[in-house]
């Protein structure tokens, strides 16, 4: 039956006028729209300037190439990937990277899962101290492990000041100190947090009703475990590996320090020593390849989560958490979760501590105590830092500069974060929400070496509207905003995936409009989300190396490159205190803010 | 919905085409790059005084260093001209990052460079207009014209040091010794891939000259004559000492500590800067310079000033290169551990480790600044080589 009825147009302006009174009180589109728009500039086109470094010639490197500069060229192609050279420049780090990023991930997420458990599903004692202590690692710049490792078991292979054991007569072998296993172990230690509190979120959150009616309807605990349990942990499980792995990818600290010095070399290493070395063109031919490896990784975790209203756990339901009885293990766990906490935090703490009050290290002697490298007013042997570390204006300056700009790029992470969680879940189907999700990790999988050389390149000049920013502090606090996204996403994705539609829409019902709606229900719900996506990125900030490390200029730097220049210069005793600052720092800051806000660091990391 | 998506495809081609645009060549300014000029001095009457009173009108001045005296030379300038100057320590690959940046960027806050890669400064800085070379026009007699261009401050040297602890006299006196399995995983040095003057040094092992006194060297030490694949003994020595398992170490500060930490009955011997004897023994390292070695002991290499383009404080640039060539320019450096400036009316300084110039001259390669092309061009080539041979 189709009478076919003509119906009139509506008037442009009537229908023009529909939507906008539509996006006043949906304005998600809107919003979508324009974070893609900023997101696609800040993300996409410093990777597209990257990659067209990456096939045309370089200034400087004419007379090889026998091209003139910015001609396209295949070079720097055959270079990392068939010249002789390539198997040093690009084949083995790509190797050791693998093989450094699968054992880390395992490693971490063993250690984390099982402490996870153990805190949050055990009757344990001690559950609440443990759940604070235990992520005291992450809060450590990464390199604080494999500084500590070093002032233990450094040989006489790489000159220097020897570590403890050498220097009481014991010679670490070179395996043991350096490279793969070292490198493997300690940053395992520095990322185990991670895994730790996505499934302590996640199993916290979990409706232990679940398990009950399992085993009511006559499930034994391993079938349980293997077909309630895992399954919805799957997310937690997913995010905590792209989490560790891709940092892995991209970490530079501890391979520097632990690798570099017996060439064990990963790409982001590999990376650095292009750059120092002024070869652009092979740099940029390295980081194509961590990002299309990055985006490999991407993709696989698109294709796991893709049903995720299987994951809501917090709905219009009650829950329940009941925990499971260890009866004779309680010590026994109580001292592994204790062993866990000395092993990551206070051997790597105490250690350092110890060298920088030791002018000869492993010498355990009255005279050879002395708290000169903290204070003393003079230091005539440090040329350039003639200062105990606490007296001189570097480090105040240094921490003016870190404050600063790191605060301002975590409050605009949090925002942004939140925002895009909240587009992303409510127009879930849709292909901007898909585009969104993905352009907000993109950040995630650049080393933050290459994004830094790619912001370079893109803000040096200035194009059109927008002006150079070199040596500027915008540049770092926008580097920083974009290098952490992916951090605010996550959290403000995951949180949004777990707050259902019904209560925005029962105040949408009521009259509130979008604004109310997200003051008054959204973000008091998702506080703990939006604590964690400022506060993460602060934290993650203040240690942040790979990153600033190209940006930040002799005379602004801030804590972290601070550290590494006292490193390079030989100045052992003042990079491990200055590292020792930045830890202290960071905990401090950590602390205050669960303080203040009310909600610790764990609850607002869900997933 | 499908709005949105329009408007989507239409703002990724926006900015994609926004960012592709914006790259051209680059560096911008390599289409107005002239050849480099001969050195701006002329032969004008200098007025010491007009510099000084336009140089008080300008901002502070902002300086980079490869060697940490930066820090006394700003005090001692400013108690002098009552100019302020913000010294700092940075490295070579990091100066010419930085200075590149800021030029290109045009956002410039430098005004000097002191820097000690000569070859990326004639092949790169110079030619693509990021600094500019000025002699001071009363210094143009003193300074020899082979150090002119770029403008050398002074000359430093690194030279093989040994444990006087661990070895009473220096152990070492061919310089093949360092290639020798005796010395094998005992030879401390800087990673050339990261320290421009070592692999410049490099490049003056390969000169035709260079390499027949190395081949004489090892007909000495060895009894017959060398026998290599490579094109002449310079590249050879490289191949050699790189596949002899060398220490390498990020700072000179760790080559130090690896030779003259004390208490050790076998230490190495390693390669390394004047300024660490002076270092050493305050922190309760032995070290000492070995004084006889053949053919050479070491290489004397330049620490170069030159003035950031379209600095912010050019006057103020000028006077504080003219100090750097004073006697007080140089006496941070050559009172605490020898060396001499570039302008030879100065006088040599209180410390000087090594001995007098014709000593130097005698048994140091000099990496004067004619050869900075050659070694620029060869700088891949023989990074490559000892990447590749590094065992």
């Amino acid at each position: 039956m189709s009478a076919a009825v003509a119906l009139p147009r509506a008037p442009w302006r009537g229908t023009l006028s529909y939507h906008l009174q539509r996006a006043r009180y949906e304005p998600t589109v809107a919003l979508g729209i324009g974070l893609s728009v900023i997101f696609l500039y800040l993300v996409i086109a410093p990777i597209a300037a990257m990659l067209s470094d990456a096939v045309r010639v370089q200034f400087g490197d004419e007379a090889t190439i026998r091209l003139p500069a910015g001609d396209f060229t295949s070079y720097y192609l055959w270079r990392a990937f068939r010249s002789p050279i390539s198997k040093l420049l690009f084949w083995e780090p790509l190797l050791n990277t693998l093989v450094v990023a699968v054992g880390v991930t395992v490693l971490a997420l063993a250690l984390g899962g099982a402490l996870a458990w153990l805190v949050v599903r055990t009757d344990m004692p001690g559950q609440t101290w443990l759940a604070t202590v235990l992520v005291v690692p992450y809060i450590m710049p990464s390199w604080t492990f494999a500084l500590a490792w070093l002032t233990v078991f450094k040989n006489r292979t790489i000159g220097g000041q020897v570590g403890f054991l050498e220097a009481m007569g014991f010679h670490p072998p070179n395996w043991l100190a350096y490279g793969a296993l070292p490198i493997v172990v300690t940053l395992a230690f520095h990322y185990f947090p991670f895994a730790f509190l996505l499934f302590g979120n996640a199993l916290r959150r979990f409706d232990s009703q679940l398990e009950e009616s399992a085993r009511i309807l006559g499930a034994g605990s391993w079938t349980t475990t293997h077909r309630i349990v895992v399954p919805l942990m799957l997310p937690a499980v997913m995010s905590a590996v792209l989490l560790t792995f891709s940092r892995v990818l991209g970490t530079f600290g501890t391979p520097y320090i632990l690798g570099l010095p017996v060439n064990y070399n990963v790409l982001s290493t590999s990376l650095y020593q292009s750059f120092r070395g002024g070869s652009t063109g092979v740099m940029a031919v390295l980081s194509a390849v961590i990002i299309g490896i990055g985006i490999g990784i991407v993709a696989m975790d698109t294709w796991l989560l893709r049903e995720q209203q299987r994951f809501v756990t917090v709905g219009s339901k009650g829950a329940m958490d009941r925990r499971t009885r260890l009866r004779g293990w309680r010590i026994p766990a109580l001292a592994l979760a204790v062993t866990a906490f000395c092993a990551t935090v206070v051997v790597p703490l105490g250690t350092l501590i110890l060298s920088t009050v030791m002018r000869i290290p492993g010498r355990f002697e009255f005279g050879n105590f002395t708290a000169d490298f903290w204070i003393a007013r003079r230091l005539p042997a440090f040329v350039g830092y003639p200062t105990g570390l606490l007296r001189g204006p570097d480090l105040a300056a240094a921490a003016w500069n870190s404050f600063r700009i790191v605060g301002l790029a975590a409050i605009v992470c949090g925002l942004l974060g939140l925002s895009v969680g909240y587009v992303v879940v409510r127009m879930h189907g849709t292909r901007l929400s898909f585009f969104l999700r993905q352009v907000s990790f993109l950040p995630y999988l650049v080393p933050g070496i290459a994004f830094a050389a790619a912001y370079l390149s893109l803000f040096a000049v200035r194009r059109g509207p927008i002006p150079a920013l070199y040596g500027t502090l915008s540049l770092l606090v926008l580097v920083l905003t974009v290098t952490y996204l992916p951090f605010a996403s996550r959290a403000g994705i995951a949180a949004m995936m777990q707050l259902g539609r019904e209560p925005e829409e029962a105040a949408q019902i009521c009259g509130a409009r979008w604004w109310q709606r997200v003051r008054r229900i959204v973000v008091p719900i998702q506080k703990g989300a939006l604590t964690t996506g400022i506060i993460l990125p602060f934290i993650a900030g203040l240690k942040e190396l790979s990153v600033v490390i190209m940006l930040a200029t002799p005379g602004t730097d801030v804590l972290t490159t601070l550290s590494i220049r006292l490193q390079e210069y030989g100045y052992q005793q003042l990079a491990n205190a200055a590292v020792l600052v930045i830890a202290a720092l960071a905990v401090a800051v950590t602390y205050l803010a669960q303080r203040l806000t009310g909600s610790s660091l764990a609850s607002g990391l869900e997933g | 919905m499908n709005i949105s998506v329009k408007r989507h495809v239409t703002s990724i081609g926006a900015i994609l085409v926004l960012a592709v645009c914006g790259q051209g060549a680059p560096t911008a300014l390599t289409s107005q790059a002239e050849a480099s000029q001969a050195p701006a001095a002329s032969a004008e009457k200098f007025d010491l005084g007009a510099l000084v009173a336009a140089a008080k009108k300008e901002p502070p001045l902002t300086t980079l260093n490869n060697s940490g005296v930066v820090k006394d030379l700003a005090t001692n300038f400013t108690a002098k001209y009552g100019i302020k100057v913000n010294g700092t320590k940075a490295d070579s690959a990091t100066q010419v990052q930085q200075v590149s940046r800021e030029v290109q960027s045009g956002n410039v806050k430098l005004g000097v460079l002191s820097i000690e890669d000569g070859a990326l400064v004639e092949a790169r800085l110079i030619p693509q207009r990021f600094v500019d070379n000025w002699v001071p026009p009363d210094m143009l007699n003193s300074i020899p014209k082979e150090w002119q261009n770029p403008l050398v401050q002074i000359w430093d040297a690194k030279v093989v040091a040994y444990n006087p602890e661990a070895y009473g006299a220096c152990p070492i006196n061919n310089i093949w010794d360092l290639t020798d399995p005796k010395w094998r995983g005992k030879v401390a040095l800087r990673d050339p891939l990261d320290t421009p003057e070592e692999i410049t040094w490099f490049s003056w092992l390969t000169t035709d000259d260079n390499a027949r006194k190395l081949a004489a060297a090892y007909q000495q030490r060895y009894g017959n004559a060398l026998q290599t694949r490579e094109k002449n003994a310079g590249y050879e020595f490289i191949v050699r000492l790189a596949a002899n398992q060398p220490i390498v170490t990020k700072s000179d500060n760790d080559s130090a500590s690896s030779v003259g930490a004390p208490g050790q009955k076998e230490a190495p011997v390693g390669i390394m800067s004047l300024g660490k004897f002076s270092e050493a023994p305050p922190q309760g390292e032995k070290l000492a310079p070995c004084k006889s070695i053949r053919p050479w002991i070491g290489y004397a290499y330049p620490r170069y000033a030159v003035i950031v383009h379209n600095t912010p404080s050019p006057n103020a640039a000028k006077l504080y290169v003219h100090y750097l060539m004073t006697a007080e320019g140089a006496a941070p450096t050559i009172n605490q551990h020898g060396g001499f400036s570039a302008n030879l009316d100065v006088a040599p300084g209180r410390n000087e480790h090594l001995g007098p110039r014709e000593f130097w001259e005698k048994n140091l390669i000099f990496l004067t600044p004619g050869g900075n092309d050659r070694a620029w061009q060869m700088r891949e080539r023989l990074s490559d080589l000892w990447r590749l041979n590094r065992k």
